[in-house]
C-alpha cells in the first residue's frame, strides 16, 4: 500500500463509524500462536469502523459447526483505545467444541458472524483509582484489555498491580507486550506466579514458583486493602482467590469476577451422563454437551434466548426438580435463585430435571 | 388424488396415502392424476414395445423416452401439468406408430394381433379438463373391491420399477444404454397394465425388478466412472467462499460439468448441493479450481439453503420442492424431466442463462471458515483400502461395519440416524451413501489404524459400490454376504430407495433394517412376508438395534 500525502486517507480511518452493539460480520486478518496451545486472532469489520466497547467486555461468535449453531462468548483482548481491530484470545480445551474449531480453522481471509459487547466486568462500570487485576490462564486477557486501555488514557498515573498465575513458564500469555507496558509506564507491577518451575527455567525478577497466598499478596501487593479487584481465571483459581480474600477480610464490594471464565470452562461440561430433561408433558435427553437450553429449543418450546451468553436474561426458567449447575445468574435476584430459577443457555443438567416454564 | 409413493405421504386411522387436493410434497390433485395418466400411456407404449422386440424391433427412441418420462413423475420431480401433459401425448404419438408397426407385422406373418389391456388402447382427450376425467380409469388404485396386499405388491413393483427407470435415465445420459435392460423394462411395465392379481407373480416381479436395478447400476457405474474417472477420497470444504455462484444440486453429473466448461475463466464459483457432492470425488472435476466446495445438506433443506444463496440454482435432478417459498423461483432452472411451473427449464446445453443469472446475482462477499469433509471411498478406494481393512478385522480391531444411508427427510424421527451414526462403537466402521448421510457427515468419527471411521460411498446409485465391497469381503472371509460383521440400515424416502432395496433382496441380503417408517404401500400381510422371508425390519431405537445387531454379530 502506498501511502498518500493526503491526510485523507488517515481521516477516513478517525471518522469511521463506530460499533457500540449488535450484530456484525468480522474477518479475521492476523492469526498467532502466543503460547502452544493460546492463539489471538485479529479481526476487522468489513467495513473501516471503529470498535467502541468496555475495557473486560466479551464478544459472542456464532459459529455454525457441522450445521449446528454454537454461541459462544470470547473476551476481548484488545483495547477501545485501538478501536480500528478487535482482538481475541482462545486457548484449547480438552473437548472444547468451538475454541479447538476456531484454533483448527479458523484463518486470515475467513468471516465470522459475532454480537456483543456484553458484560458488567470491565473498569466502566466499575472505575476505580487503583487496581488489582488477578487472573490465571487464559484469564489473562480482560486483564491486558484493561491495562491497555489505562496505559493508554492514563499513562503514568495508572495504577495497576497485576498478578498473573500459569502453569509453566512456557504459558505465560502477552508476556512481552505486558513487560513492555510496565517498563513504560510506572504505574503498572506486574508479577507472575508459576505452579510448574523446573530447573532449566529462568526466572525473572518478577516471576515466583509459588500459588497465589496471603504472604505473596502482602509481599507484591502491599497495599491491596485499598485496591479495586478484578479477578479471571480458571474456576478453581476464582475459589481459591475469593477464599483468600474473604479470609484477608478484605472489602469484598471492592472484588469483582469473571462469571464468563465459567462459562468457557463449561465449555466441556463437567457432568458426562445423560439426563432426562421435561418440561410438561414432553421430554427429551439431554447429551453431556447441551444446555438446557439446547433441550429447550430442540423440543420446540417457546423460549426466548437472546444473548444465550448468560447475560440478558431472557432465558430464564424455574428447575422444579433435579440438579443442574450454572455458570452464570446474572440478571437473576438471590430471591429468584433460592425458589428455582436459572438462565437455561447458561445451565447443564446433573440429573434428570424437571423444568416449569409457565411460572 | 392417490398417491402413496414417498415415505411422507399422508397416514391417518382411516388409510394412506395423499387423497385429497393436495400431497405430502406439494403436488396438487391434478399434476397427481396427470402423472397417473402417463404412466398408463407408458404402459401402452411399453406393451407394444414389447411385443415388436418379439419380432426383432427395437427402437432407441422409444427405450429412451418411456424410462425417462416414467423418472418424472418420481417424488419431487416435476410438478408442471403442461410437462406432464406433453409427455403423455407423446407417449400416446409413440404408442399409436408402434401400434401400426405392430399390427402391420402381424398382417405380415399371417398373426392375430394379440389382446391388449387398457392402457393401450386409450386416445387422449383433447384438453386437461378432460384429460382429468380420463385419469380416473389410470389411478393406481383402480377396480373394485381390490385387496389391498395386491395392491400393495402392484405398488412395490411400479415404485420399484420408477426407481430403475430414473437410474437408466441417469446411465443413458452418460451413454450407457442396453437393448436387454430396456427390454426386460418394457416387459415389467407392461405386465403391470395388466392390473395382475396373481401374488406370487407380482412377488417374483419385484425381484426381478431388483435384479433389474442391479445391472442399471452397473451400467451407471460404468458411465460415470468412464466419464468422470474414479472417485479418490478427498477433502472437501462445505463453507462459502467470496465470489458470484451457481449451485448445483440433483444427481447428474454431466450437467455439472457443462457448467464447469462454460463458467471457465468467468469469476464464478460453482458448488455442489445434496446429491451432487460426491461429483468433487471425481478426477474430471477436480481439474476445475472453480469448483470450490458443497453448500448445504439435503434436498428437504433447500427452501432455506438456496434462499440463502446468493446465486443461481440448478436443479438437475430430484429433489425439488416449492422455491416460492423461499422466493426463488426467479434463480433456480431445471433441467430434463424436472420441473416446476413458472421456473425457467434449460433444454439443451447452452446454460448461459443460468450464468447470466449468477453475474447479476451478490455472491459471497466473505470467505466463511472452512469445514472440511472427506468423501469418495466409491469402488475402487474402497478395493485399495480393503487389504488393510481385511488385516483390521482379522486383528480384531474393527469388530462390525455399518451402511447407515438412504435419502434424508424432514421428520423429527430421522435423529434416529445420527444417533445411531453416533453411538456405533468406536470400533466399527460406517460405510454412508445418499443424501441420507448428511444426517453425520460433518461430524468427527475418527479413524481406527488409518483407515476412516466414516467412509462416504457416493450418491444413493453407488449402492452398487457398497454390494462389490461386500462381495469382495465375503470372497477373502470365504463366507455368504449375511455371515459378514455387517449391517444395513437404510432410510428410504422415494422410489430410488424402493428400487435399491428390491435389488439387496434380490441379491439376498438379509436382516436389513429400514426407516424412518415402512412404506406405507406395504400392508401388515406384506411386511410380514418380507421379515420372515429377508429379516427385513423397521429401525425401533438406536440403543435396541445396536445392542440386537452386536449381540448377534
Amino acid at each position: 500500500m502506498t501511502l498518500s500525502p493526503d491526510i485523507s486517507a488517515v481521516s477516513e480511518h478517525l471518522h469511521a463509524p463506530t460499533w457500540q452493539q449488535g450484530e456484525l460480520r468480522l474477518i479475521c486478518d492476523a492469526r498467532w500462536q502466543e503460547t502452544h496451545d493460546v492463539v489471538s486472532f485479529r479481526f476487522h469489520a468489513t467495513e473501516p469502523l471503529k470498535f467502541l466497547f468496555k475495557p473486560g467486555q466479551f464478544i459472542t461468535f456464532h459459529v455454525d459447526i457441522a450445521d449446528e449453531l454454537y454461541h459462544r462468548s470470547y473476551t476481548i483482548s484488545s483495547s477501545p483505545t485501538r478501536p480500528h481491530s478487535l482482538m481475541v484470545t482462545i486457548k484449547r480445551v480438552e473437548g472444547g467444541r468451538v475454541s479447538n474449531y476456531l484454533i483448527d480453522n479458523l484463518q486470515p481471509g475467513h468471516s465470522i458472524r459475532a454480537s456483543g459487547p456484553f458484560g458488567d466486568f470491565n473498569v466502566v462500570d466499575i472505575a476505580a483509582e487503583r487496581y488489582l487485576l488477578l487472573s490465571a490462564g487464559c484469564g489473562v486477557t480482560p486483564m491486558y484489555s484493561i491495562s491497555r486501555f489505562l496505559t493508554d488514557t492514563h499513562g503514568h498515573r495508572a495504577d495497576i498491580a497485576f498478578l498473573h498465575s500459569a502453569s509453566t513458564v512456557n504459558d505465560l500469555i502477552f508476556a512481552d507486550s505486558l513487560k513492555a507496558m510496565s517498563q513504560r509506564n510506572d504505574g503498572v507491577d506486574i508479577n507472575y506466579l508459576i505452579q510448574h518451575v523446573s530447573d532449566a527455567d529462568e526466572l525473572s525478577n518478577n516471576m515466583h514458583s509459588s500459588k497465589l497466598n496471603a504472604e505473596l499478596l502482602t509481599l507484591l501487593v502491599p497495599d491491596f486493602q485499598q485496591r479495586t479487584v478484578f479477578v479471571c481465571g480458571p474456576q478453581r483459581f476464582m475459589d481459591a482467590a475469593q477464599a483468600l480474600f474473604a479470609a484477608c477480610d478484605f472489602d469484598m464490594s471492592r472484588y469483582h469476577s469473571e462469571n464468563f471464565a465459567q462459562a468457557m470452562a463449561l465449555e466441556n461440561p463437567i457432568s458426562g451422563g445423560n439426563f432426562q430433561l421435561t418440561v410438561a408433558a414432553s421430554s427429551r435427553v439431554l447429551s453431556a454437551k447441551q444446555t438446557l437450553l439446547d433441550g429447550l429449543l430442540e423440543m420446540q418450546l417457546p423460549i426466548i434466548a437472546a444473548c444465550r451468553s448468560g447475560v440478558c436474561g431472557s432465558c430464564k426458567c424455574k428447575v422444579v426438580k433435579g440438579e443442574v449447575i450454572s455458570s452464570s445468574s446474572e440478571t437473576l435476584t438471590a430471591a429468584e435463585i433460592e425458589q428455582g430459577y436459572v438462565l437455561a443457555c447458561s445451565s447443564h443438567a446433573q440429573s434428570d430435571v424437571d423444568i416449569d416454564l409457565a411460572s | 388424488m392417490y398417491c402413496i409413493q414417498c415415505e411422507q405421504t399422508i397416514r391417518t386411522p382411516a388409510g394412506a396415502g395423499c387423497s385429497y387436493a393436495q400431497g405430502m410434497c406439494g403436488k396438487l390433485a391434478a399434476t397427481s392424476d396427470l402423472q397417473d395418466l402417463l404412466i398408463y400411456m407408458l404402459q401402452g407404449v411399453s406393451l407394444y414395445a414389447s411385443k415388436l422386440r418379439a419380432f426383432g424391433v427395437i427402437d432407441a427412441a422409444v427405450d429412451t423416452f418411456v424410462p425417462k418420462a416414467f423418472f418424472s413423475t418420481l417424488t419431487n420431480v416435476n410438478f408442471d401439468d403442461e410437462r406432464i401433459i406433453e409427455y403423455a401425448r407423446l407417449a400416446a404419438k409413440m404408442r399409436d406408430s408402434l401400434q401400426r408397426q405392430y399390427e402391420a407385422l402381424c398382417a405380415e406373418r399371417g398373426e392375430t394381433p394379440a389382446a391388449f389391456p387398457a392402457a393401450a388402447t386409450l386416445n387422449l382427450a383433447a384438453d386437461k379438463p378432460e384429460l382429468l376425467q380420463q385419469a380416473t380409469q389410470a389411478a393406481l388404485n383402480r377396480g373394485d373391491n381390490l385387496n389391498e396386499d395386491i395392491l400393495g405388491l402392484r405398488l412395490l413393483c411400479l415404485y420399484g420399477l420408477k426407481g430403475a427407470a430414473a437410474y437408466m435415465e441417469h446411465a443413458r445420459v452418460l451413454n450407457q444404454v442396453s437393448e436387454e435392460v430396456a427390454g426386460r423394462f418394457h416387459e415389467i411395465m407392461g405386465f403391470l397394465a395388466t392390473d395382475s392379481n396373481d401374488a406370487d407373480k407380482l412377488f417374483a416381479t419385484a425381484m426381478d425388478i431388483g435384479q433389474l436395478n442391479y445391472q442399471v447400476m452397473a451400467m451407471l457405474d460404468t458411465g460415470e466412472t468412464d466419464a468422470f474417472g474414479h472417485p479418490e477420497p478427498t477433502q472437501v470444504n462445505t463453507k462459502p467462499v467470496t465470489g458470484k455462484a451457481i449451485l448445483v444440486s440433483g444427481h447428474d453429473m454431466k450437467d455439472l460439468e457443462l457448467i464447469l466448461q462454460q463458467t471457465e475463466g468467468k469469476g464464478i464459483n460453482v458448488y455442489t448441493h445434496g446429491e451432487m457432492l460426491p461429483a468433487l470425488a471425481y478426477p474430471t472435476f477436480k481439474k476445475y479450481p472453480h469448483l470450490v466446495g458443497n453448500y448445504g445438506s439435503a434436498w428437504q433443506n433447500q427452501q432455506k439453503e438456496f434462499a440463502n444463496f446468493p446465486g443461481a440454482v440448478v436443479m438437475t435432478s430430484n429433489c425439488i420442492i416449492d422455491p416460492n417459498v423461499g422466493q426463488y423461483s426467479d434463480r433456480i432452472f431445471t433441467r430434463s424431466i424436472v420441473g416446476w411451473p413458472g421456473v425457467t427449464h434449460i433444454e439443451g446445453d447452452d446454460f448461459s442463462a443460468v450464468i447470466n443469472k449468477a453475474q447479476s446475482l451478490e455472491g459471497f462477499k466473505y470467505d466463511e471458515i472452512p469445514h472440511m469433509i472427506t468423501i469418495g471411498f466409491a469402488r475402487n478406494a474402497l478395493m485399495n483400502a480393503a487389504p488393510a481393512v481385511v488385516e483390521n478385522v482379522k486383528n480384531g480391531s474393527i469388530r462390525h461395519f455399518f451402511l447407515v444411508g438412504g435419502c434424508d427427510g424432514d421428520k423429527n424421527e430421522r435423529s434416529y440416524f445420527t444417533d445411531f451414526a453416533k453411538s456405533a462403537p468406536k470400533d466399527s466402521v460406517i460405510l454412508t451413501l445418499g443424501c441420507g448421510k448428511y444426517k453425520f457427515n460433518k461430524l468427527e468419527f475418527g479413524d481406527i489404524n488409518g483407515i476412516p471411521r466414516l467412509l462416504d460411498i457416493g450418491q444413493c446409485n453407488d449402492a452398487y459400490s457398497a454390494i462389490q465391497l461386500a462381495i469382495a469381503l465375503s470372497e477373502v472371509f470365504e463366507c455368504d454376504i449375511n455371515e459378514l460383521p455387517l449391517s444395513l440400515v437404510l432410510s428410504w424416502f422415494e422410489q430410488k430407495a424402493i428400487v435399491i432395496l428390491l435389488t439387496l433382496l434380490s441379491l439376498g441380503v438379509k436382516n436389513i433394517r429400514t426407516g424412518p417408517t415402512p412404506p406405507a404401500f406395504l400392508t401388515p400381510n406384506l411386511l410380514k412376508i418380507l421379515e420372515d422371508k429377508f429379516g427385513l425390519r423397521n429401525v425401533s431405537s438406536v440403543e435396541a438395534d445396536l445392542t440386537s445387531i452386536l449381540g448377534a454379530a
